[in-house]
């Protein structure tokens, strides 16, 4: 039987919501018939059911409530404000009833005599009696206490559910007789029937589920996705294995299913504006305005918890616009206005967010009065406040305390300030702007994360302490070397981290959060978070993974602090603060000037194009290597175990091969525990591993490499980063692993010779892997004049590759030679060269290049050659 | 130890139930009913930042409750609690608070006549979160009114 | 002992449902819900009821608009339709009978009076 009751008090509980907007409209528009219908058959079962269930006070003033619509139905009554204040408060009295018996489990005890007189007293003239007897239907026994009335939740989720849910109670169990049932009807036509009742009694589109259920079903997720994560983790750390496929599977069903239930969660934004039209009504009837309420995008879906917590702030505000914001008539027409106020609601998605817009065509705000009172508050100094611009001085409301308004009226209470307002949607991620135009209304703006559930984010550690920053605010992770210099610099006594072509402003955690260092080792990464348009630097000492997190609400006693935007409890059981890096951002203040300097720096790099992507990594030392990217294959990490010492050579089983693999350092000591880092160089359908320490970071920089070492495997130095780091001199770990890599296409009778003519050895060293992986046998000449001495030595060469600036003689000089020369005259020359302006295309063509290709294309260079050489060698063959 | 009179004699007059504590040997009492647990506090996981009221944040059954620093509170000299003292938890306005005091004591019975109202020598802060002084044969008790006791600003 | 004969309630409060379903359970019918004219017609289109309980006041198809659908559908058996009324109801009731009901009953009604009116209409003699 309280099942009964629970549901009589869900499903009275919407109709009166219902009712209360509905009649609000009808009495805007008193000759619609249907909202009249609509209106008078939602009391009228109410009414109807309160006989069912035994609760006479109900019924009495439903009934009452139901005669006055009637009369209004039957066109004996007109439609007065009165008639219809009069409704409402039957529509509250019911209220009050069904909160009564919600706790306490049954009607109070009272009369509504009083009430129900006033009603019955609009009516007929012919007083009827004070109210009508309904009939006493057997009262529940017990009546135990009822839990909260639930909300309906779309069926296309919980469809599956439903159909093993018992939908309809009356098929429940019955105890059969055994045997001799004596089917009149066929079995089939039973089976039929049953999944008939089953099927109309789904006919309705939702259900209603019970708060508790989702939210357990909610945090049941949440377990199920933390252990989803740490399985994908150790699944991670194997290679191939039998758990890949299944866990995948798994993986996606637990995503899905993270989805749909994040989805029962969500509320139509309606749901908190079914108030609003009887708010609104009262306070206009009561302030003598006249005022209407649109609201536009009443089934813009969001979380249940934001909306909750939205609730409050929207009623307030409205109340706000009602109350202080639209005047009344005579002076709107003074106006020049409508004699009606609107307050228009909108609210839409966008971007992740939900955007709830808030505008009146009233008074707007007054400027002036809030400048004034800034002043006398001691929020501002006079001068101060005269310098403020308009917007600036608006901002003021938001403050703790601050309110205009005349007088607090018994409509708006007192003490509930935009400050509240505003502190309400900050902590569910929110902003909040304003705009008003003196006499022409104001607009509220706020702006809502989708969901607060479940983010993602990274763990940190700063002073022993642990954090969690949301996934969302970051873009980078940085790891920055423990040696002071490395990357964090200072300008103007400002630290900065310059990464990339970006000059990035710091906030250090720790100096943030007052903590003192801890240890030795701190300032190890720093977080690249955005916020608004600003990219900045969270510095911190350590950094862990990044967790799936349940955001819960901070106590209302931290609220103040803004560094936190929610806390929440790890899988290991502690609680953590989540960082808020808006908050973190508002402390590091002084951005201003710092972007100016990144601004000019900015500029000055991207004067040069060419940039080329290295692979940063550690190897035999601390100091950072550098490697071009498009040379390697694959990193790979590679269980120490499973490398095979043979013959003084190490070797490892990859792919379906052996590779050999090469220490950067002769003296590596090769581990026999753990995992060794593992730089993969492919070609030809052969691969090598280059050992190193530790893979650091992907960098674009320009090419400028600068000396050459005499250091074996290291071709020289080069500004990355701002920086100098070493420069790997990739051909030497690759003729270690196979002393013929670079010979191999001499077995091939058609192979290609290219001359290759570059003054930089780094240069040489980049393109010819990559010739010789396009079948090229390739020799090189480190400038013109060494070119030309090759050609008396009588070489001959299918394609010469030449740079243009190169000292002794340089390309263009060259390409003259050679083609005033029989010799070389008619072999194929394209330049490489970092200068591709028109000019010197051209100057190039008239010395005699074939082709001209930009430097920066290296990856394209094979390609590029062949179509060079083709077309090169299909002029030739139409000259002659 | 503890003052009883005969719960059938208290039936006439009010008489509450107090779990007792002890901050800085001044004996403290909030209404039992009040109280959802004690507990020995383990792992307190500070808040950076916060007010000074705050010790931290504990994780108590998979919620997170506040823990509030009695000694601070209440204005009495600090002390490093260093994995001493206990938690005695509430609830105020929906939000879980576990109070960090010295010692907790017996739930002790006194009835309404022991009762002194606010001695106007009470500290300021004590007379803001302070219900009522009892009696009692252990000294004075000063019961405490949760609500207000957990009305804590921003900033303390 | 549970009688093969299919109850259709066509109510628009959920509770009201709730109540009928249960008290025909307990007599051992097999109940389905509707919760307005439309829904039961639609319903009668795929499946015939022996006996369907009919409110007067639901939204989309009210109860004597649901009366003449049924009536002029033809269902096989012809289903025992019962009207279901309020005392202010009560003048109406003839524009029911004549537009084809059966029976009425007066909401609201308890179990007892629900069973009398069905052994009157000899639904409790079937099996």
């Amino acid at each position: 039987m309280d099942d009964l009751l629970q549901e009589f008090l869900a499903e009275t509980t919407e109709s009166l919501s219902v009712l209360d907007v509905e009649l609000v409209r009808f009495e805007r528009d008193s000759s619609d018939a249907t909202i009249l219908s609509n209106i008078f058959r939602l009391m009228h079962t109410i009414k109807g059911t309160c006989g069912f269930l035994g609760l006479p006070r109900l019924g009495s003033v439903a009934h009452a409530g139901e005669n006055i619509l009637g009369k209004f139905r039957d066109g004996e009554l007109a439609v007065t404000p009165l008639a219809v204040t009069l409704i409402l408060r039957a529509i509250d009295r019911i209220r009050e009833l069904l909160a009564e018996l919600e706790t306490a489990g049954a009607e109070p005890a009272g009369s509504d005599a009083e009430l129900i007189d006033e009603i019955n007293g609009l009516a007929a003239p012919s007083g009827g009696p004070a109210h009508v007897e309904i009939a006493e239907a057997e009262p529940a026994s017990t009546l135990p206490n009822i839990g909260d009335g639930g909300f309906p939740v779309a069926a296309e989720l919980l469809a599956e559910i439903a159909q093993s849910l018992e939908p309809v109670p009356a098929a429940a169990p019955a105890p059969e007789l055994p045997a001799p049932a004596a089917p009149r009807e066929p079995a089939s036509r039973e089976t039929a029937k049953e999944g008939e009742a089953r099927e109309a009694a789904s006919a309705t589109s939702s259900i209603r589920v019970n708060v508790d259920t989702i939210e357990n079903l909610m945090t049941l997720i949440s377990e199920l996705v933390l252990t989803r994560n740490q399985l994908l983790q150790m699944q991670r750390a194997q290679k191939e294995n039998d758990f890949k496929v299944p866990l995948q599977r798994l993986s996606h069903i637990t995503s899905d299913l993270q989805d749909g239930v994040t989805r029962m969660r969500m509320q139509p934004i309606g749901n908190a504006w079914n108030k609003l039209p009887r708010i609104v009504r009262d306070l206009a009837v009561e302030t003598g305005k006249k005022i209407e309420l649109k609201m536009l995008g009443a089934e813009t879906e969001l979380d249940r918890q934001v909306l909750e917590m939205i609730k409050d702030p929207l009623t307030h505000m409205v109340r706000n616009s009602a109350d202080h914001g639209i005047e009344d008539g005579l002076k709107r027409l003074a106006a020049g206005k409508p004699e009606t106020g609107t307050i228009a609601l909108d609210a839409y998605h966008e971007s992740g967010h939900i955007f709830i817009r808030i505008a009146d065509d009233g008074r707007g705000l007054d400027v002036e009065r809030i400048r004034q009172k800034a002043i006398t508050n001691g929020l501002a100094t006079e001068a101060a406040a005269a310098a403020m611009s308009d917007q600036q001085v608006l901002q003021f409301i938001f403050r703790a305390g601050f309110s205009t308004a005349e007088k607090v009226t018994s409509v708006s209470g007192r003490g509930v300030g935009m400050d509240v307002v505003r502190t309400n949607i900050e902590r569910i991620g929110g902003t909040i702007e304003l705009s008003s135009v003196a006499g022409r209304g104001t607009t509220f703006l706020i702006k809502i994360p989708l969901t607060l559930a479940i983010v993602s984010a990274l763990i940190v550690e700063v002073s022993g302490q642990r954090f969690a920053i949301p996934q969302l605010n970051v873009t980078e992770l940085v790891s920055v070397a423990e040696r002071a210099e490395a990357r964090l610099e200072t300008i103007n006594s400002t630290p900065v981290l310059r990464l990339r072509d970006r000059l990035l402003p710091l906030i250090s955690l720790r100096a943030a959060l007052h903590l003192q260092p801890q240890g030795t080792s701190h300032d190890n990464f720093v977080i690249v978070a955005q916020v608004g348009g600003s990219t900045f630097g969270i510095v911190v000492d350590r950094v862990f993974d990044t967790e799936e997190i349940v955001v819960k609400p901070v106590a209302p006693v931290l609220r103040g602090t803004p560094y936190y935007v929610g806390n929440t409890i790890l899988g290991d059981g502690s609680v953590i603060m989540i960082l808020d890096p808006n908050g973190l951002s508002a402390a590091a203040g002084q951005m201003e000037g710092l972007d100016q300097a990144a601004a000019q720096e900015r500029s000055a790099l991207a004067a040069h194009a060419d940039l080329a992507s290295f692979l940063l990594f550690r190897a035999s030392g601390k100091e950072l290597k550098a490697i071009p990217l498009e040379l390697v294959s694959r990193i790979e990490s590679l269980a120490a175990a499973s490398i095979e010492h043979v013959g003084g050579r190490q070797v490892v089983q990859y792919r379906e091969h052996l590779m050999p693999l090469v220490p950067f350092d002769p003296a590596h000591v090769w581990k026999d525990q753990g995992h060794q880092d593992v730089l993969v160089f492919s070609d030809n359908g052969r691969s090598m591993g280059l050992a190193v320490d530790e893979v650091v970071d992907i960098v674009r920089e320009r090419m400028a490499v600068e000396l050459s070492s005499a250091r074996p495997g290291l071709l020289g130095s080069a500004i990355i980063a701002g920086k100098a780091v070493d420069v790997v001199d990739a051909a030497y770990f690759l003729t270690q692993a196979f002393s013929d890599w670079f010979e191999v296409t001499a077995l091939h009778a058609a192979a290609k010779r290219a001359l290759l003519v570059d003054d930089s050895p780094f240069f040489r060293n980049l393109v010819a892997p990559l010739l010789t992986s396009a079948n090229w046998q390739v020799t090189t000449a480190s400038d013109g004049a060494e070119a030309l001495k090759l050609r008396e030595a009588g070489q001959n060469f299918d394609v010469i590759i030449s740079d243009i600036e190169m000292p002794n003689l340089d390309g263009l000089a060259l390409a003259c030679a050679i083609r005033n020369d029989e010799r070389w005259r008619t072999v194929p020359m394209i330049a490489l060269s970092s200068h591709t302006e028109e000019a010197d295309i051209n100057a190039g063509r008239e010395a005699g290049f074939d082709d001209y290709l930009a430097k920066s294309d290296q990856t394209r260079l094979p390609e590029n050659l062949a179509r060079a050489m083709r077309a090169t060698a299909s002029n030739q063959r139409r000259a002659s | 130890m503890t003052m009883h009179t005969n719960p059938a004699e208290l039936a006439e007059s009010e008489a509450k139930s107090f779990v007792t504590f002890k901050v800085a040997d001044q004996l403290f009492g909030v209404p039992v009913t009040e109280v959802q647990d004690i507990l020995a506090p383990d792992a307190i996981a500070p808040v950076p930042g916060g007010p000074a009221d705050v010790c931290g944040l504990i994780n108590l059954r998979g919620r997170i409750v506040t823990v509030i620093d009695m000694r601070t509170r209440l204005s009495l000299p600090p002390q490093d609690h260093a994995g001493k003292g206990m938690c005695v938890t509430v609830e105020s306005r929906g939000d879980a608070y576990t109070l960090l005091v010295d010692a907790v004591g017996d739930v002790i019975t006194l009835s309404s006549d022991l009762r002194e109202g606010n001695p106007a020598t009470l500290d300021a802060v004590w007379r803001e979160v302070a219900d009522a002084v009892y009696r009692t044969d252990q000294g004075l008790l000063v019961s405490l009114h949760i609500d207000r006791l957990l009305a804590i600003g921003p900033k303390s | 002992m549970s009688r093969n004969i299919l109850c259709l309630v066509v109510d628009d409060s959920r509770t009201i449902r709730h109540v009928a379903a249960s008290m025909l359970a307990a007599l051992g019918f097999k109940v389905a819900e509707a919760e307005h004219g439309a829904a039961a017609v639609s319903f009668c289109n795929k499946t015939v009821p022996d006996f369907v309980l009919l409110d007067w006041n639901m939204p989309e198809m009210d109860g004597i608009t649901c009366l003449r659908a049924l009536r002029a559908m033809p269902l096989n058996p012809r289903p025992i339709v019962v009207m279901c009324t309020t005392e202010s109801g009560m003048s109406k009731i003839q524009e029911a009978l004549e537009a084809g009901a059966d029976e009425y009953i007066m909401k609201p009604y308890d179990q007892d009076v629900l069973q009398d009116k069905l052994d009157q209409l000899g639904l409790l003699e079937r099996a």
